[in-house]
C-alpha cells in the first residue's frame, strides 16, 4: 500500500546532501583513499548539485555526485561505474553510491529521474573519482547517515498534515489517517520511519485521542522502537497534567 | 473482579442510537452464537456498522442488522474511537473479505509484519477471536486469555465447523486438514464470553468472572436466523 509518506518521498532512511568546503584540486595527481569515497576535501563543490540532490527519493550510503556536461565522450568515461544518473540543466548528474559503512547497503530510488537502485562498488567509486579528477570535473560528496534524526524533517511535515486534518475535519479523521499510514509503514517493515514519526509527535499539539493513536497503533510491534518509550512518557506527563490520576491511568492502559 | 459492568442490551434499545463508542454484537442462531464489533462510521453518515467474520474468507462490514443484542465496551471515549476507526480501516483494507477461519488464538492482533489480519500463532480467526484481535491491535486486551481452560465440549463444535468448511469451501481442503490436525481441541473463546467480557470495567476479563454471566446471556437471547 502506498502512503502519503511514500509518495512524498519519506523513506526508511533519508538522504541529505552535505555541502562540502571548496578545495583546490590536488596538485600531485593522487587521491588519498582513506574512505570509501575518498577525502571530501579534495572535491570541488557544485552548489547546484548540492542543493538539488536528491530531488526525491532515497539514497543511503556514501556517494559521489558529479554533474557532467551532456557529451557522449565524457559520459562514456563513466559507463558501468555509476549507480545512477539524471539530467539537470544540460548536464548529466552521475551518482556513485557505495555500500554504507558498517554493513548497511546503499540504495537509491529517484523515480522521476530513473535513478537506478543498484549501488556501485567502492572500487568503481574510486575509479570514477580519479577519472573526474583527470577530466577536471567537479563532484560533490554526499554523506548519508542512517540515523533517526535524518528523517525528522519529513516526519514533522507529515505530523503537521495530521494536525491540520484534525483542525479541519476533526479528531476521528486524524485518527484514521494515523492508523492508515502507520499500518502501511508497519506492513512494509519501515520501522525506522515509524520511529522517526514517534520521535516528533508532540502530544499537546493534538487532542488526546489523536496523541494516543500513535501509541495505540504501535502497541503490538514486537521490537521496541527507541522513540516510542519517550513518546509514552511525554503523553503520560501531558495527560497527567490535565486529568485525574485514575483517568490518566485508564487512558494509557495497554499502551506502554 | 470485573468492576462496573455494562449489561447486554436488546437490539431495539434506544441507547444504541446514541452509541458514541464501540459495542460488541451478540446473536443466537440455530448453529450457535455469533459476534462482531459495532461502531459508528463518521465517514458513512455516522451510521452504525457491524464488522464480523461470517465464515471462512467472509469478513463482512454491513449496516448493523436489527437482530443483534449488544454490549457497549467499557472504554474511555478516546480509546473507543481507536477501535471504531480501526474497524473502518480494517474493513477498507480487507474489503475482499479474505480472512481465513481458524480456531487457535493466543493473543495479538494483526500480524503487523506481514500486514495480514492473523493472530501470531494461528492461521486465521473465528467470529469470536476477531473481536479481541481488533481491540488488541490498538492495545486493548478484553480477555485474560491464559485464564481460559480447554473445554472438551468445544471439540464437538469445532468438528462441526470443519465439516461445514469442507462442504462450503472444498477447494481449501489443505486449510481444513490443518485445522483438523493442529487446532482441533484448542481453547475456545465463545462469542457470548467475548461480548460479556467487553462490558467489564476492569479489563482484561477473566474466565471465572465471565463464564456465568455469559451462559445466562445465551439463555436470554432469542434464536434468530441471519444467514
Amino acid at each position: 500500500m502506498q502512503t502519503d509518506l511514500e509518495t512524498r518521498g519519506l523513506p526508511q532512511f533519508r538522504a541529505r546532501s552535505q555541502r562540502l568546503p571548496t578545495a583546490p584540486p590536488p596538485t600531485d595527481g593522487h587521491f588519498p583513499i582513506d574512505h570509501p569515497c575518498g577525502s571530501s576535501a579534495l572535491m570541488n563543490v557544485d552548489p547546484a548539485v548540492a542543493t538539488s540532490f536528491p530531488p526525491t527519493g532515497t539514497l543511503v550510503g556514501t556517494s559521489l555526485v558529479a554533474p557532467v556536461p551532456l557529451h557522449n565522450s565524457l559520459q562514456s568515461n563513466f559507463r558501468g561505474l555509476e549507480s545512477g544518473s539524471w539530467t539537470l540543466d544540460e548536464r548529466i548528474i552521475l551518482v556513485f553510491a557505495t555500500p554504507i559503512e558498517g554493513g548497511g547497503e546503499a540504495t537509491g530510488a529517484v523515480p522521476s529521474y530513473e535513478f537506478s537502485s543498484a549501488p556501485t562498488s567502492v572500487k568503481n567509486c574510486n575509479l570514477a573519482r580519479r577519472k573526474l579528477q583527470a577530466l577536471h570535473l567537479s563532484a560533490t560528496e554526499v554523506t548519508v547517515a542512517a540515523n533517526p534524526g535524518v528523517a525528522d524533517e519529513p516526519a514533522r511535515v507529515w505530523i503537521e498534515k495530521v494536525r491540520r486534518l484534525e483542525e479541519q475535519k476533526g479528531s476521528r479523521a486524524a485518527v484514521r489517517k494515523v492508523f492508515e499510514e502507520m499500518l502501511a509503514l508497519i506492513q512494509d517493515a519501515a520501522f525506522s520511519t515509524v520511529d522517526s514519526i514517534l520521535s516528533v509527535v508532540a502530544p499537546e499539539s493534538f487532542s488526546s485521542e489523536v496523541s494516543l493513536a500513535f501509541l495505540a497503533i504501535t502497541s503490538r510491534i514486537r521490537d521496541p522502537l527507541p522513540s516510542r518509550r519517550a513518546l509514552y512518557e511525554r503523553t503520560f506527563a501531558w495527560l497527567a497534567s490535565r486529568r485525574e490520576a485514575d483517568e490518566t491511568e485508564a487512558l494509557m492502559r495497554g499502551l506502554d | 473482579m470485573p468492576g462496573p459492568v455494562k449489561l447486554p442490551r436488546p437490539p431495539d434499545d434506544p441507547q444504541l442510537q446514541d452509541l458514541d463508542g464501540v459495542a460488541v454484537a451478540i446473536a443466537r442462531m440455530d448453529y450457535g452464537q455469533h459476534t462482531g464489533v459495532i461502531w459508528r462510521d463518521e465517514e458513512s453518515n455516522g451510521g452504525l456498522f457491524l464488522l464480523h467474520l461470517r465464515f471462512h474468507y467472509q469478513l463482512v462490514r454491513e449496516p448493523l442488522p436489527k437482530t443483534y443484542h449488544w454490549v457497549e465496551a467499557c472504554l474511555p471515549a478516546e480509546r473507543a474511537i481507536h477501535v471504531a476507526e480501526l474497524c473502518s480501516v480494517v474493513s477498507q483494507r480487507y474489503n475482499d473479505g479474505r480472512l481465513a477461519y481458524a480456531f487457535q488464538y493466543r493473543g495479538g492482533g494483526f500480524d503487523l509484519v506481514s500486514g495480514t489480519l492473523l493472530s501470531a500463532t494461528g492461521r486465521g480467526l473465528s467470529c469470536a477471536t476477531l473481536v479481541p484481535a481488533i481491540f488488541s491491535t490498538v492495545g486493548i486486551d478484553i480477555l485474560d486469555l491464559p485464564t481460559w481452560p480447554v473445554r472438551p465440549e468445544d471439540r464437538g463444535w469445532q468438528e462441526k465447523i470443519i465439516r461445514l468448511g469442507r462442504k462450503r469451501a472444498p477447494h481449501d481442503s489443505v486449510h481444513w486438514d490443518y485445522l483438523s490436525s493442529q487446532e482441533l481441541g484448542c481453547f475456545r473463546y465463545r462469542p457470548e464470553e467475548v461480548a460479556t467480557g467487553a462490558g467489564f470495567g476492569q479489563l482484561p476479563a477473566k474466565f471465572d468472572d465471565v463464564v456465568g454471566p455469559a451462559a445466562r446471556l445465551v439463555q436470554q437471547l432469542p434464536v434468530v436466523c441471519l444467514v
